[in-house]
């Protein structure tokens, strides 16, 4: 089981999540975040102040999948999420160890 | 579900209780069985408790009554709420709780000693009025805190129509505030509120099959069925009218409280009613706006409008028989309407949290469909997104209130209130609201008597209100076209800071979440973006040059002045010898006599200076003004200390606009409409020997926006240094 996290650019989301969606992917968790990576903080002048834009809003998300899917829902996440400008986000896959479905009590694979 | 059914059900509960009395062969003296609460109050719903009392004088022995007689009562079934005390430890009670207190006013004869529940009601009557002064405010401080965690019945998703602000509760509270004799409320307007509420409570609980008071989303279907009314839009309306209706009058309530507990006990003042003027036809009376002698509705349209603004901007209740009294006598407002009544009504939209009440007061007693037929639209209109926490009306309200904390960024403060009032009137339609809205608001505008370009601004405002937001959050804003699109549908930055003020006002009014900090980071860095490809030059007024006849007679040391009546005030034209200081020695002139600016240009024409001002008041007589001045050139009169800045909420902006001219440095001001603002700014720049070249002066709304094109005494613009020198004195000299 892997857990695949994303963050992207806000306007991406529904796109994104179309394109989860026909990868078959049915839940998501989903957050409002700020952050920055490469393009680290800018400073612009708004209504005659500066302002340090050191945190850019993005979206972050998050799957639990089946190893089998990751490379799928990866690319499907990548060429949803793609502007091809600074800024358009980062991927990463990290191993889970157990998942419980709080409901039934359901465990790992069966609780996906 | 009616007031009959509350009556049977209670008629049927208490030939149990008293059945269950004589059975335990509960005697006739010194003993009672006595009703408290909602039972006390004969209003059973069809799950409520059994709120009962077995009181008894001090030291009767009541054997195994006490215990046995609640046997049967349990057995009914009822849920039974009992307790046993002696008519000392009643007060006591009372005495420590004011809940108690409250609930033994409504105390009922049950069974057993007639003459025990008297005195008990006698002494508990007698008790509240002679503690209200300490009472009421911890009772107050209680219910502010149940509204604050439950929310309103009018604006709740899911209201409860007992607890929450404008419920049962409330009304009850406001029944105890009456029984103190302090204060009074429009009884019947309660009492009718009430009953019609405690129908809907009945149907919910009979819906709910419990002791539950809250309507959940599926039930209003079931409850409009139940009330008798046409389907779920109308039920919702009914109860949220309701709602309102009591939160108004608890509202009122509560401020005459105000006044009353901050009264000495003793007056010494004599206790005529003292009226302190606040406008013209309009005073203020024990903390409510209303009409004083002078006043004349029939030959004044615009009174109504004064009076409701007095009452916002200085927070205090509009007096309902007022607005009442206006919106019988008061003479419809000509179309378009005069000036007068657009700046006022600006004003009064402007005036931040005061509004709140006063529109409610203007809701309450139809006020507002005399000025604004198309309220109706919205009016209770619950929204069809759950991300709103108010229904549209209230909305609409809130927006104002969040946009009149913003108007200093924005040039037109006037067009931003007037939009924020009309952004949504397009709902509750099939067409999407922004669209419906245009056209509505391109004639209430009109209606209002703006100017055509100002009607245009509002009405694209109206249907490009959600542009920014929705364009911010899921459009690319590295995208050139999605800066492209927003600053060409804008147009000019001026449209496009009033676009960014309404969007921020409204998101804030929606909910604290469609304004977090996430949103308003995407929002305000798109505004920004489009900002930016817009800023090529801000349209400022030019340089005035026009040219004035100098009177031939006017010597170097003096002087001229000249009056001339227009409509609604008069046009002061003032020409003398140009040097630093000239304008502020005028604006100190005008300021001390009282004369309130309404807009100004001034000029400078050859060596003379020239001032055109056009003011609002109707008989300014010259003589009068030349002696002010002259009082002041002479040294006789300092203005300075009398127009000190106050404490305004707002802090004035004050920005240097280098690109807009090259023979003069522009400087544009905007700060709170106050007696001397001009005089202020004026008397900073002459201090800091900088000449005024020409300036146009404007009061819209709440707030004045000024211009000035300085220039060094010796000629030429500023330097970047002395520019921003300017800009720190005048800001200075302001706040």
């Amino acid at each position: 089981m892997k857990l695949v996290t994303a963050v992207i650019k806000p306007h991406k989301w529904e796109d994104v999540r179309q394109a989860l969606e026909t990868a078959g992917v049915s839940g998501m968790t989903v957050g409002e975040v700020s952050g920055y990576g490469r393009q680290k903080g800018h400073t612009e002048v708004y209504r005659g102040a500066e302002y340090e834009i050191s945190l850019v809003p993005k979206i972050r998300l998050e799957v639990a999948i089946d190893d089998e899917d990751v490379e799928a829902i990866v690319a499907a996440i990548e060429a949803s999420a793609q502007t091809g400008r600074i800024g358009d986000g980062k991927i990463w896959v990290s191993p889970l160890e157990s998942v419980v479905r709080v409901r039934t009590g359901d465990r790992d694979e069966a609780a996906l | 579900m009616t007031a009959d059914e509350r009556a049977a059900r209670t008629r049927a509960a208490d030939d149990l209780c008293s059945s269950a009395y004589t059975d335990c062969s509960g005697p006739d003296n010194g003993v009672a069985l006595v009703a408290v609460g909602g039972y006390g109050r004969a209003e059973l719903a069809p799950h409520s408790d059994l709120d009962v009392v077995l009181v008894h004088d001090e030291g009767v022995d009541l054997g195994e009554l006490a215990t046995k007689i609640w046997y049967p009562l349990w057995d009914s079934g009822s849920q039974l709420d009992h307790s046993v005390r002696s008519l000392p430890e009643m007060v006591a009670a009372a005495d420590a709780d004011h809940r108690v207190a409250s609930g033994l006013l409504d105390v009922r004869h049950v069974a057993g000693d007639p003459n025990l529940t008297l005195r008990l009601r006698t002494t508990m009557l007698a008790q509240w009025r002679k503690g209200a002064r300490e009472r009421l405010p911890e009772v107050r401080t209680a219910s502010l805190n149940r509204h604050r965690l439950i929310g309103e019945l009018a604006h709740l998703s899911v209201p409860d129509v007992k607890e929450a602000e404008g419920g049962l509760r409330d009304a009850t509270t406001l029944r105890g505030i009456v029984a103190t004799w302090l204060v009074d409320v429009p009884h019947t307007e309660l009492e009718q509120s009430r009953q019609a509420l405690l129908d809907v409570r009945d149907v919910v609980q009979g819906l709910a099959g419990r002791a539950s008071d809250r309507i959940s989303p599926e039930m209003w279907p079931d409850l409009a069925v139940g009330l008798d009314l046409a389907d779920d839009r109308a039920a919702q309306v009914h109860v949220r009218e309701i709602g309102r209706r009591i939160t108004h009058l608890s509202r009122l309530a509560w401020r005459r409280v105000d006044g009353v507990l901050s009264r000495p006990l003793s007056p010494k003042t004599p206790r005529r009613p003292v009226l302190e003027p606040l406008a013209p036809g309009v005073a203020l009376s024990a903390g409510e706006v209303v009409l004083d002698r002078k006043a004349d509705p029939e030959h004044d349209p615009v009174l109504l409008l004064r009076a409701a603004t007095a009452a916002a901007e200085h927070n205090v209740v509009l007096a309902p028989a007022t607005a009442a009294r206006l919106v019988r006598e008061c003479a419809p407002l000509p179309e378009p309407w005069p000036e007068e009544a657009r700046h006022l009504l600006v004003r009064l939209l402007a005036s931040g949290r005061g509004l709140l009440e006063v529109w409610e007061t203007l809701e309450e007693t139809e006020a507002l469909t005399r000025f604004l037929p198309e309220w109706e639209r919205v009016r209770l209109l619950p929204h069809a997104s759950v991300i709103h926490r108010f229904t549209v009306d209230r909305h609409v309200v809130e927006t104002c209130i969040e946009a009149s904390e913003l108007i200093r960024t924005v040039a037109r403060p006037d067009v931003l209130m007037v939009a924020a009032l009309l952004h949504d009137i397009g709902k509750g339609g099939l067409t999407e609201h922004s669209v419906a809205g245009e056209p509505i608001a391109r004639e209430v505008a009109t209606r209002m008597g703006f100017e055509p370009d100002s009607i245009d601004l509002i009405a694209h405002l109206v249907r490009w209100h959600l542009l920014l937001a929705t364009t911010a959050t899921t459009r690319d804003p590295d995208d050139p076209a999605t800066v492209d699109l927003v600053a060409s549908t804008m147009g000019t930055p001026e449209a496009l800071s009033l676009l960014s003020a309404l969007t921020e006002a409204d998101a804030k009014a929606t909910a604290p979440k469609a304004w977090s900090s996430w949103r308003a980071g995407l929002i305000v860095d798109l505004s920004r973006r489009a900002r930016a490809a817009l800023d090529t030059g801000v349209a400022l007024p030019p340089i005035t040059t026009d040219e004035l006849t100098v009177p031939e007679d006017l010597n170097p040391a003096s002087v001229s002045i000249s009056v001339e009546p227009v409509p609604d005030g008069s046009r002061i034209t003032t020409i003398a010898l140009d040097r630093v200081g000239l304008l502020a020695d005028f604006a100190a002139m005008l300021a001390l006599q009282r004369v309130p600016v309404r807009a100004a240009r001034v000029w400078a024409q050859g060596e003379y200076g020239v001032s055109v001002w056009e003011v609002g008041a109707e008989s300014v007589d010259p003589a009068i003004l030349r002696t002010k001045y002259d009082a002041i050139v002479g040294g006789r009169a300092d203005p300075l200390t009398r127009f000190a800045p106050g404490a305004d909420a707002l802090a004035p902006t004050v920005v240097v606009r280098p690109e807009a001219s090259e023979q003069a440095t522009v400087l544009e001001v905007r700060a709170a409409d106050r007696p001397g603002v001009v005089y202020l700014v004026c008397s900073a720049l002459a201090r800091l020997d900088v000449a005024v070249r020409s300036a146009h002066l404007d009061t819209l709304g709440p707030q004045a926006v000024d211009v000035f094109y300085l220039q060094e005494a010796s000629a030429g613009a500023l330097s970047e240094t002395r520019a921003a020198e300017a800009a720190h004195a005048v800001r200075a000299a302001l706040s």
